[in-house]
């Protein structure tokens, strides 16, 4: 469970200070994480990949909705990309900590 | 030996949910906007801001100083003026970034100076070289959120050509990158300098490029802003009345 709560928790603190539209950050990582925590592959980075990508795609689809059909600056995509590694970092430590 | 391991794991999982627990609590203080406690998250926030260059220690002592200073100031003058029944002169509030603008916190700038200084929402944000940074888009007691440039969605009236002649609305692409829709026949050149719409004596950034759409009337500008929003640090509030 404590594999959902935190990156929800990072999704909402990364709401709160960016004010973009709230939910913008946090409902991808609430994606990601529940994707996380019920896809059946037996290796996590692997598990980690399929939700990031998931995540990442509604990322895409949600800017392009909020630039009123325009893609995003490149250096834009890197921040997602970035804050979706950090959330895919919070989720394998977690997942280690866990099965330790 | 059992107990042992089972207690070892009752102790990892009870840390993740007292540190789970510890940030709900702190970013619910500022959820809630109870003074006091937002400058310190803040402050503590500012630190995991590593794309940020840091100052000096006796820097950074002496510049609070004087910001302090300078903001008490401020509002003796502004005190004086309103009690003398004199009108607020438009002046300009020096402030520091403490968070944001870089890779992670994108499209948010946090300054050291709120309410308290005399900030208000909507005031502009403009770099020592007079370039347009953002807007004030929320205010604390001693902290505001500043709304940069070219924030993803965002729409600002921008003006371009030699004498400012032309007004377009853009909208922003994240990270200080605009884009503007132009009639086809009106010829813009790559590297011309692009005002704010409101206040055209502040620069906002450069075209970066400028793309016909096939099959429409209509070409694609890309305007970039020059500042560098990740190790900004310095900057100036102007107050709007």
């Amino acid at each position: 469970m404590t594999a959902l709560i935190l990156p929800m928790l990072v999704g909402f603190i990364f709401d709160m200070l960016t004010g973009i539209k709230f939910g913008y950050y946090f409902i991808p990582t609430l994606i990601m994480a529940a994707m996380f925590y019920f896809l059946p592959f037996v290796f996590i980075w692997l598990n980690i990949a399929i939700s990031l990508f998931a995540a990442f795609t509604v990322f895409l689809v949600w800017s392009y909705l909020l630039t009123g059909g325009k893609i995003p600056s490149g250096d834009y995509i890197i921040h997602i990309a970035i804050y979706l590694i950090l959330i895919g970092a919070i989720i394998y430590l977690i997942n280690v900590l866990q099965k330790k | 030996m059992t107990f042992l391991h089972h207690k070892k794991q009752n102790y990892l999982r009870y840390s993740v949910f007292a540190a789970v627990f510890a940030v709900v609590v702190l970013f619910s203080f500022i959820f809630f906007k109870i003074s006091g406690v937002e400058g310190f998250v803040l402050k503590l926030a500012s630190k995991i801001n590593f794309l940020r260059p840091s100052d000096e220690l006796t820097q950074e002592f002496t510049a609070s100083f004087l910001s302090e200073k300078i903001s008490g100031l401020e509002k003796e003058n502004r005190l004086l003026r309103e009690s003398l029944g004199l009108p607020d002169q438009g002046s300009e509030i020096p402030a520091k970034v403490t968070l944001g603008g870089g890779y992670i916190f994108s499209d948010a700038l946090y300054i050291n100076a709120g309410a308290d200084s005399g900030i208000r929402e909507n005031d502009l944000a403009v770099s020592e070289e007079k370039i347009f940074i953002g807007k004030v888009s929320e205010t604390g007691e001693n902290w505001s959120r500043i709304s940069p440039i070219g924030a993803l969605g965002s729409k600002v009236a921008l003006r371009l050509g030699e004498n400012k002649e032309i007004t377009v609305e853009a909208t922003g692409l994240g990270r200080g990158e605009l884009i503007a829709e132009l009639p086809k026949d009106m010829v813009i050149m790559s590297d011309e300098i692009v005002w704010l719409g409101e206040k055209p004596e502040f620069t906002v950034g450069l075209i970066a490029e400028t793309d016909q759409v096939e099959g429409r009337n209509i070409q694609n500008i890309i305007i970039k802003s020059p500042l560098p929003l990740g190790s900004l640090l310095n900057i100036l509030i102007i107050k709007i009345r």
